[in-house]
């Protein structure tokens, strides 16, 4: 239904488990390789090329001033269609165009077939005919791939409905929410992350795996115990759409990693312990929570063992290992992360780091800020706990965003478009042929 | 132009060839393995027309829907010379029906089996519903009144406003409910159908109105629309239930007005004698019953009219109404105010169906009437070709056309998935033309395709 996502077509048609994905992913690629002997066309769907199509939506969107709520429909549609068809039997800058295209429709601000086609010719001029039934005729085949369901449950909703229930700092949501009892008092910034992960979250599977409150609750939960709240995250992402604005081919990663070793170095002389790492962003902005006990805190409550203690610095001399200097900070907090990650869902070693806890409870170095933060993350754990939401699920989820993050420090535009190029290249003269 | 040698050199700025590929690959295994609709379905023949396309009954023949009844719409493509089709992209209408009637699934409202998209043009199989609420309503009317008994009245309603409820809680507004959209299944059970201009209203990008400046069928148009609302809510809806039931009491549209066609180039014409017809009823409105009255960007053309007082009582009871629980939901589907006139949800729980006789499931179950089925058309059966004359099908249609307003000629179902922000004289002017060629074209099409057929 339109209004429920539990009895939408999303759930019921569209909803993967991991296994089915893959599945579905595998016999593509079996039949790419019965189809084409020629393995040096063929493109891997993997993140960089999402990363890829992620871009290239957002270019096409810009030039047609669309909003994100359609240009993000338009990316699941790509998602869905590619679970389905290879990317060697279909125009790749088409089945992007058609997507817009249709979302548009969908998303009730309809574009003149003729003007969405004019500003992808603008975009891909190799690539897009000035025949419009082309795209017409990829509408319905498009259509016809999903099912003719097109209506869509996004995240954003759900992540309005938890600010208004964990509780805001705007004054426009205190009336709302005055009645939270979590208080959590989330700031306009911190909401402005969530909602940026969740932008970045289509680029995962997630929107097939999962409902979409448990990829808002993924994105809050991102933003409250890393703080991504992080003034150098903000540049990366600035000079991530200056060089895909300017075209400049591959600048990105270079961009990126050069923002990160400039803060790893400020990092490194600023604090000789790893626990305070971000502190950095804590003296550009005003958020100072240590990583790795909001970590602490925070996982105990995800494996609904309510242990408040609070402030314990974890296993910090396994982090040291991952957390050397060579890695940018973005990898850097996808590595810890999923370190934890991964000793708490086990319970043996939960157990373990438990004993390690109260160990090291010694070294604290609480302030506090650090509590005042460390409170609300509490309050955030008892909302999880005390809510039905699959916590296994958010867990996943956050561990697919930070596998993105981590991805995108090696993403190199030039070489997916290249091989894009290759690909619809080669089988454009192949049809052409027959 | 095409030289496959050049193109696998590495070419940059160079424009793409019209004939440059976009998904001949996938195509051709997609056509390979689909089923015909022709191999599911016996078209028995058409039974509706209009500027959207055409609906056709069928038959299932296929093992899981063997003799099962259908009814297939088929929207219209645009093709200018008989056979030649070619994509010309969705119209929004098209796209709203398929999206929701692909998402919903409530008893009351029609129920959608599957999409076929074919050989350039798209089936929506629906489940077949015997009568719809105008051919009732007809039936009641001629030769003589005879009065739709109560219980099949109040079960009729009740169901309506299931349905409506249901759309409304998916945040799904119609915005074209009237008779003809009010289908009745063999047994007794209401279908709401035509979700073509139905829409979503949550999360709106742009209003309403921005989206489309004419919704609702003149007669069943509430006021706020009238006058030039700019935002509007579900209530549109409920006015028009209030006179689907009022017509359903006096077997007459209870305010028929005349449609003020459009002639200034840039603005929409104000609907004068709409407005009039709802006032000699209802009385003029008033700021003090109505508060945002006078936001209204229309309200200015209030002057024109004389003051009327209310005689909704007096209509109703020239129309043979004893019920004073009737009278009051009547009156709270017909209240000026969008703010104030009761919702789907409410109107459920009001008085009138909790006294006897109560609603039932099957609206035939305590009339004796016995309705004519629908008529088919023959002629076309060939639901593969392309829709071709479908203005001139009114001849052999008990329903005169005057019954129809000119809605669908608003409704932009066709042109190149054009959409609703251009502006509508443009539309009517290029309805006109398509008018003016099938007009000129009909009669060979008609003629050509016997031909091939022979």
């Amino acid at each position: 239904m339109s209004a429920d996502f539990w009895v939408s077509t999303q759930r019921s048609h569209w909803q993967f488990t991991k296994e089915q994905l893959s599945n579905a992913r595998l016999s593509i690629s079996t039949w790419e390789k019965q189809k084409f002997s020629n393995n040096a066309i063929i493109v891997r769907y993997d993140t960089n090329v999402r990363i890829y199509i992620h871009q290239m939506i957002a270019k096409l969107g810009r030039r047609l001033c669309l909003r994100q709520i359609i240009l993000v429909t338009a990316e699941v549609y790509i998602s869905r269609f590619l679970t389905k068809v290879s990317l060697i039997e279909v125009n790749f800058y088409m089945l992007i165009t058609t997507a817009v295209y249709l979302a548009c429709k969908i998303c009730e601000c309809p574009q003149h077939i003729r003007s969405v086609l004019s500003e992808a010719r603008n975009c891909w001029p190799e690539f897009i005919s000035i025949d419009f039934t082309k795209l017409a005729e990829f509408e319905f085949y498009l259509i016809e791939e999903l099912n003719c369901f097109l209506i869509l449950h996004h995240p954003y909703d759900s992540l309005i409905q938890l600010v208004k229930v964990l509780g805001s700092e705007s004054s426009i949501e205190k009336s709302l929410s005055s009645n939270s009892k979590y208080r959590l008092n989330l700031t306009d910034k911190e909401i402005g992350h969530s909602w940026q992960i969740i932008n970045d979250s289509y680029m995962t599977d997630l929107p097939l795996l999962y409902p979409p409150h448990i990829i808002a609750i993924a994105s809050l939960h991102l933003v409250l115990i890393l703080q991504l709240d992080l003034s150098d995250l903000d540049n990366t992402q600035i000079s991530k759409t200056k060089s895909t604005r300017a075209n400049s081919n591959g600048s990105n990663g270079s961009n990126t990693s050069a923002n990160m070793n400039m803060n790893m170095n400020t990092n490194t002389n600023m604090n000789m312990n790893l626990n305070l790492n971000l502190n950095l962003n804590s003296n550009i902005t005003k958020n100072n929570q240590p990583l790795i006990s909001g970590l602490n805190i925070k996982l105990p409550s995800l494996d609904f063992n309510k242990q408040t203690t609070i402030n314990d610095n974890k296993v910090k001399a396994t982090n040291k290992k991952n957390i050397s200097g060579q890695y940018g900070l973005r990898r850097k907090l996808s590595h810890t992360l999923r370190q934890r990650m991964t000793n708490s869902l086990s319970p043996e070693k939960f157990a373990s780091s438990q004993m390690e806890n109260s160990s090291n409870s010694n070294n604290n170095t609480s302030n506090i800020a650090n509590g005042v933060n460390n409170s609300r993350i509490e309050a955030f754990s008892n909302f999880l706990a005390g809510s039905n939401v699959n916590l296994g699920q958010v867990m996943e989820a956050v561990q697919s965003l930070l596998y993105l993050y981590e991805e995108w420090q090696h993403y190199d535009e030039v070489a997916v478009r290249q091989s894009i190029k290759t690909l619809v290249m080669t089988i454009s003269s192949i049809t052409t042929n027959m | 132009m095409s030289n496959p040698q050049y193109w696998n050199g590495q070419q940059p700025g160079r424009m793409a060839p019209n004939n440059f590929f976009s998904l001949e690959p996938y195509r051709q295994r997609k056509d390979a393995s689909r089923v015909s609709i022709i191999e599911k379905y016996d078209v028995l023949g058409y039974i509706a027309a209009g500027t959207y396309g055409k609906v056709y009954k069928a038959v299932g023949k296929q093992h899981a829907n063997l003799n099962q009844l259908y009814a297939i719409k088929k929207f219209k493509s645009d093709s200018k010379d008989n056979q030649v089709l070619h994509y010309t992209g969705i119209s929004q209408s098209a796209i709203r029906e398929m999206s929701l009637c692909k998402e919903i699934n409530h008893q009351n409202i029609s129920t959608l089996k599957e999409i076929i998209l074919e050989n350039k043009s798209i089936y929506m199989v629906f489940e077949f519903a015997e009568y719809d609420l105008l051919q009732i309503i007809h039936y009641h009317s001629h030769p003589e009144i005879k009065p739709i008994n109560k219980s099949s009245l109040k079960s009729i309603m009740f169901q309506i406003l299931q349905g409506l409820t249901f759309l409304h809680e998916n945040w799904i507004l119609h915005r074209d409910l009237k008779p003809a959209n009010i289908m009745v299944t063999q047994n007794g059970v209401i279908k709401i159908g035509d979700l073509g201009l139905a829409r979503r209203f949550n999360n709106q990008l742009q209003t309403l109105y921005t989206g489309d400046k004419v919704v609702v069928t003149i007669w069943y148009r509430a006021p706020e629309l009238l006058l030039g609302a700019r935002h509007y809510t579900p209530a549109v809806d409920l006015w028009a239930v209030g006179c689907i039931l009022a017509e359903l009491l006096s077997l007459r549209p209870l305010f028929k007005g005349e449609e003020t066609k459009m002639d200034n180039k840039k603005h929409m014409p104000f609907q004068e004698n709409q407005l009039l017809k709802i006032m000699q009823i209802l009385g003029t409105p008033t700021v003090n019953e109505w508060p945002t009255l006078n936001k209204y960007p229309e309200y200015h053309q209030l002057q024109r009219f004389t003051m009327f007082p209310s005689n909704l009582k007096a209509w109703y009871t020239n129309n043979g109404g004893v019920d004073e629980d009737c009278l009051d939901f009547l009156s709270k589907l017909l209240i000026y105010d969008p703010n104030v006139r009761i919702n789907s949800l409410n109107s459920m729980s009001h008085e009138w169906f909790k006294q006897d006789p109560l609603p039932v499931s099957n609206i035939f179950a305590n009339s004796t009437m016995k309705y004519p089925k629908r008529r088919i058309h023959k002629g076309d059966n060939d639901i593969l070709g392309p829709v071709n004359n479908n203005n001139n099908n009114n001849n052999n249609n008990i329903y005169s056309n005057k019954r129809k307003t000119n809605l669908n000629n608003i409704q932009p179902n066709l042109n190149m998935g054009m959409n609703m922000n251009i502006n509508m004289n443009d539309l009517t002017s290029s309805q006109k033309r398509n008018f003016a060629s099938f007009m000129n074209n009909s009669s060979n099409i008609g003629f050509e395709n016997a031909k091939r057929r022979n």
